[in-house]
């Protein structure tokens, strides 16, 4: 299987005890680009020609439904338990299905989350917010531009934004689409609002470095692993870095939900990795055989063990381990029940293209939020109107 | 007045090309959290050869660049042998089938090869060359093709007639004529296709990407594509920047050793005689 | 042997790589561009005759990616020729270190674009850049920009990109030109009493205009081809203001999966560059044979 050449340690250990459990298997790592993209065209080529050489595919999880919805895809319902399968996430599981059946296991979990400077926060008395409106007060009043910034976050082009977007959108009660109905939201009050706000962030009297339209996960981090910011939503790896030793943050950061317009706890939005099982294979049976193992508990702490990210079995949280090793995973449990993940459609990457567009002119301050989101919502319709709802996905 | 304007020129121009790639050999020296630091942090303090070392102990590099000079060598013969003999031709043809010949070529070369690296691709797996170095080297030196001709035909037509005319006078065949007159006058042409193709074939990303998986078979540019950091968003700059140093001194000592070539001069004497 | 077979023979073995390696997968992209692909249940091919093209004029965001590709190759042949051919013209003249020069030059050519792309992007990135600082230091700038987070910012960076790594491609080419200009014609100019840039005009220009038809219609091509650069430092954003026309199409087949469209928009794209091109070679055809 293509796996990320950084992820190569990762899958090792896991690779290994594997072709010692099962003495005929051989797992090969195929080494590859570390991009997301660059990586989903690789299987895509390979996939599109029929090709035998990758018998597992290692999924993001939005390729699920592209993948499956191709036929490249061999489900997975009748080779899993109920038990199984129960003992996953709910939505790190939910994610992996297409049209009613399984074609993806997850191996490993994320979610979006908020961190912020526990130290500048209590020094100058203020609470970790609740609301976004308490955001960017807590932001504007701590922040001292352009040394020290209120709010980073992922602003770029690229489906990182969609991620976060989603999370802003969600809080004020927004939504993108509805899988079940496919009704599209984009241009309701409330999901304007939700632009307007991260457009108002940038632009006008900012509380983010009007760069923050360039910035991806690791240039948002280092911002804030550099001291000059005093929120940021990224990713459950950030908190590793920043309390690795040697870090100038060590315990100074605090981790909680994104924060929504009502106080409740926002949805972050799911992330994470899976495995499937690729139609050309010639070794169909071995290959279920290592998903089987990889989401074992063994496996999912093997895993989490040599990476430090989050695993997608509910035991391997609370894992006491992993916990020492990693003690976010505690927070996260609760964060992940209300994560939110993103509409399972065959056609998610032209929507999600579409989405980035629009979001990325509004930000650059080459179109108003209505006039940016008013647009993607007529083309994502357009998109839409000929695909037929699936039910149970 | 002329040679200060000279040495301002020259000196804006190494100053010009050299600049980015002093900042990358600067990156592969210094310390992970120089690298990221603002304000920017101009020279490293110490210099540290880690990025060198983690490099070559993760990487295959002799690998990669073993493979990349197959590829790149073979492709580049290929493509310029080929051409000589269709440039040769060209320069002698009657210019209406001439041009057309050339636009022809044109045409081709219109399309983007990205657009082609899926057709390409269904080829080349069907043939079975994944992984194989015909794979790769027979669709660079086709892609290469169009501006080896164009070159190398311009060169060939500066040739005079009249040396050509002379040496099937003295009964040479065609190959002999082209080997031992054409060519070498002809060098400096040559030897800019031969640079350019090379190079091309050297760096190309996207279809070495695609058409070699395995790290025995992979060439230097989908080799550094692989170079990991701590996270899938980390971008490691130490060394990728190694990486790049590396990969591209091959290059610089191969112009180095034909840049005589290039100086050519040759045409000039050949008219005098 | 007559002549004309042998010609001929000369020419078979060009015609015959070219055809059958890149031909062939053109002819296959202009086929898919006739085709309709599905995606549902397995990606099926149907025939959609002129369909994808229908569908091509009404597609704003392709009209967009061709302004964004016409301004990029526009501006990056423009300067790549003007800064070629000044090159050139230094390296031409003889002085010490005239080689280690010669090879200095190639360096930016010589460096992979996939990963100076991304040394690019760092460079100009607003707040970890070398760019804002050095312009910082200098005094030129009052607070860092945001380079590639504004459409005119962003497509400047990548033209700069795209001049800094393939002007040695024009200066070599020019160069080759440059060396088979016959010392004598150049003498007879300046004892003629013509200056230095009456001689540069009126006499090495258009001697020039083989080696530079030549380095300009490539690059022309190579500009419109443009890639891996596009899709590393922007990925055609901010909001959609640099993409060009083959990140649109490779979006089209890699990640949408309508590769019957994507076709369709490169067939399409090389048609109407087609245009251009004619006019410029017929520019040069008829300067030449004054």
């Amino acid at each position: 299987m293509l796996v990320p050449a950084s992820e190569r340690e990762v899958w090792s250990p896991l690779a290994e005890a594997f072709e010692r459990a099962q003495p005929r298997a051989r797992v090969e790592l195929v080494e590859g680009p570390n991009s997301t993209d660059l990586r989903e065209s690789l299987y895509t080529a390979t996939l599109l020609a029929g090709d035998d050489s990758f018998d597992l595919v290692l999924m993001d999880v939005t390729w699920a439904a592209k993948f499956a919805a191709a036929g490249w895809l061999v489900a997975l319902d009748e080779d899993f338990r109920r038990e199984e399968l129960a003992a996953l996430l709910p939505q790190a599981l939910a994610a992996g299905r297409y049209a009613g059946r399984l074609y993806r296991l997850p191996t490993r979990s994320d979610v979006g989350v908020l961190y912020y400077r526990r130290d500048w926060l209590a020094e100058a008395g203020h609470e970790p917010p609740r609301t976004f409106a308490q955001l960017e007060r807590t932001a504007r009043a701590l922040q001292r531009p352009p040394q020290r910034w209120g709010f980073a976050w992922q602003g770029a082009q690229y489906e990182g934004l969609v991620c976060f977007f989603l999370e802003v959108l969600h809080g004020h009660g927004g939504f993108w689409v509805d899988p079940a109905t496919l009704e599209v939201g984009l241009d309701r009050p409330e999901s304007v609002a939700a632009l307007e706000f991260l457009a108002a962030a940038r632009g006008g009297q900012p509380i983010s470095p009007p760069g923050v339209t360039t910035y991806k996960e690791e240039e948002s981090r280092r911002l804030f692993q550099d001291g000059r910011a005093v929120f940021l939503r990224n990713w459950p790896y950030a908190w590793r870095l920043s309390q690795a030793d040697g870090s100038p943050l060590v315990g100074k950061v605090g981790v909680q939900a994104v924060v929504s317009v009502s106080g409740r706890p926002g949805a972050g939005t799911l992330g994470g990795w899976g495995l499937g099982v690729s139609r050309f294979s010639r070794q169909r049976e071995l290959a279920v055989e290592f998903i089987r193992h990889a989401v074992s508990l063994e496996g999912q702490r093997a895993l989490a063990r040599a990476s430090g990210y989050v695993p997608a079995r509910a035991e391997a949280m609370a894992d006491p381990e992993l916990l020492a090793a990693n003690p976010l995973l505690a927070t996260l449990t609760s964060i992940h029940q209300s994560a939110a993940a993103r509409p399972a459609l065959p056609r998610y990457a032209v929507a999600s293209d579409v989405l980035q567009r629009g979001l990325s002119a509004a930000l650059a301050g080459m179109a108003s939020a209505a006039q940016a989101l008013g647009l993607a919502a007529r083309e994502t319709r357009a998109l839409l109107s000929g695909a037929r709802p699936r039910p149970g996905s | 007045m002329r040679r200060v304007g000279l040495a301002l020129a020259t000196a804006l121009l190494a100053a010009w090309s050299l600049a980015p790639v002093a900042w990358q050999l600067l990156t592969a020296v210094k310390p992970d959290a120089q690298i990221t630091r603002t304000p920017t942090v101009y020279l490293p303090d110490p210099p540290t050869s880690r990025h060198v070392t983690a490099l070559l102990a993760r990487k295959p590099m002799a690998v990669y660049l073993a493979n990349s000079l197959a590829v790149s060598a073979v492709a580049t013969t290929l493509a310029v042998g080929v051409a000589a003999l269709a440039a040769a031709a060209l320069s002698r043809s009657a210019a209406a089938s001439r041009d057309r010949a050339l636009l022809g070529l044109l045409l081709l070369a219109l399309f983007p090869p990205i657009l082609l690296l899926f057709p390409l691709y269904e080829g080349v797996r069907a043939l079975g060359w994944v992984n194989h170095l015909p794979g790769l080297a027979l669709p660079y030196a086709a892609l290469n093709l169009p501006l080896a001709v164009w070159i190398l035909e311009s060169g060939f037509r500066q040739i005079p007639r009249e040396l050509d005319e002379a040496a099937r006078l003295d009964g040479l065949g065609w190959l002999a004529r082209l080997a031992r007159v054409q060519a070498p006058l002809a060098a400096p042409s040559l030897v800019t296709a031969a640079i350019l193709v090379f190079i091309f074939c050297w760096n190309e990303f996207m279809l070495a990407l695609t058409f070699m998986t395995r790290d025995s078979h992979k060439t230097v540019t989908a080799g550094i594509a692989s170079i990991g950091g701590a996270s899938i968003y980390e971008i490691p700059w130490g060394q990728l920047s190694a990486a790049v140093l590396l990969a591209t001194a091959p290059l610089v000592l191969l112009v180095l050793v034909f840049e005589r070539r290039i100086a050519g001069g040759l045409t000039r004497g050949a008219v005098k005689g | 042997m007559s002549s004309r077979t042998s010609r001929l023979l000369l020419l078979a073995p060009a015609a015959l790589l070219v055809t059958v390696v890149v031909g062939l997968p053109v002819l296959r992209v202009l086929q898919l561009s006739l085709m309709r692909a599905d995606l549902d249940g397995g990606i099926s091919l149907a025939w959609g005759g002129l369909d994808a093209y229908a569908r091509l004029w009404g597609d704003a965001r392709y009209w967009t990616c061709l302004r964004n590709t016409a301004v990029f190759t526009g501006a990056s042949v423009a300067l790549e020729t003007a800064l070629g051919v000044a090159f050139a013209l230094v390296l031409h003249q003889r002085f010490h270190g005239r080689g280690a020069l010669r090879a200095l030059v190639l360096l930016p050519w010589a460096l992979p674009t996939a990963v100076m792309a991304l040394a690019w992007a760092w460079i100009f990135n607003d707040s970890f850049g070398v760019a804002n600082d050095l312009l910082r230091r200098l005094g030129v700038l009052e607070r860092p920009v945001a380079w590639l987070g504004e459409p005119a910012t962003a497509m400047a960076v990548l033209v700069l990109a795209d001049v800094w790594k393939t002007t040695p491609f024009v200066a070599l080419v020019v160069l080759a030109g440059l060396q088979g200009i016959p010392e004598g014609v150049l003498e007879a100019a300046r004892v003629d009493g013509l200056t230095a840039w009456q001689r540069l005009r009126h006499v090495t220009l258009p001697l020039l205009t083989p080696a530079l038809l030549v380095a300009v219609v490539f690059r022309a091509i190579q500009a419109y081809g443009a890639f891996d650069l596009v899709y590393v430092i922007t990925g055609g954003g901010p909001g959609g203001s640099t993409e060009t026309v083959s990140l649109y199409a490779f979006q089209h087949y890699f990640r949408y999966l309508d590769f019957a469209y994507g076709s369709a928009v490169a067939v399409q794209g090389v048609l109407l560059a087609l245009l251009p091109l004619a006019l410029l070679l017929r520019w040069a055809r008829r300067r030449e044979a004054r």
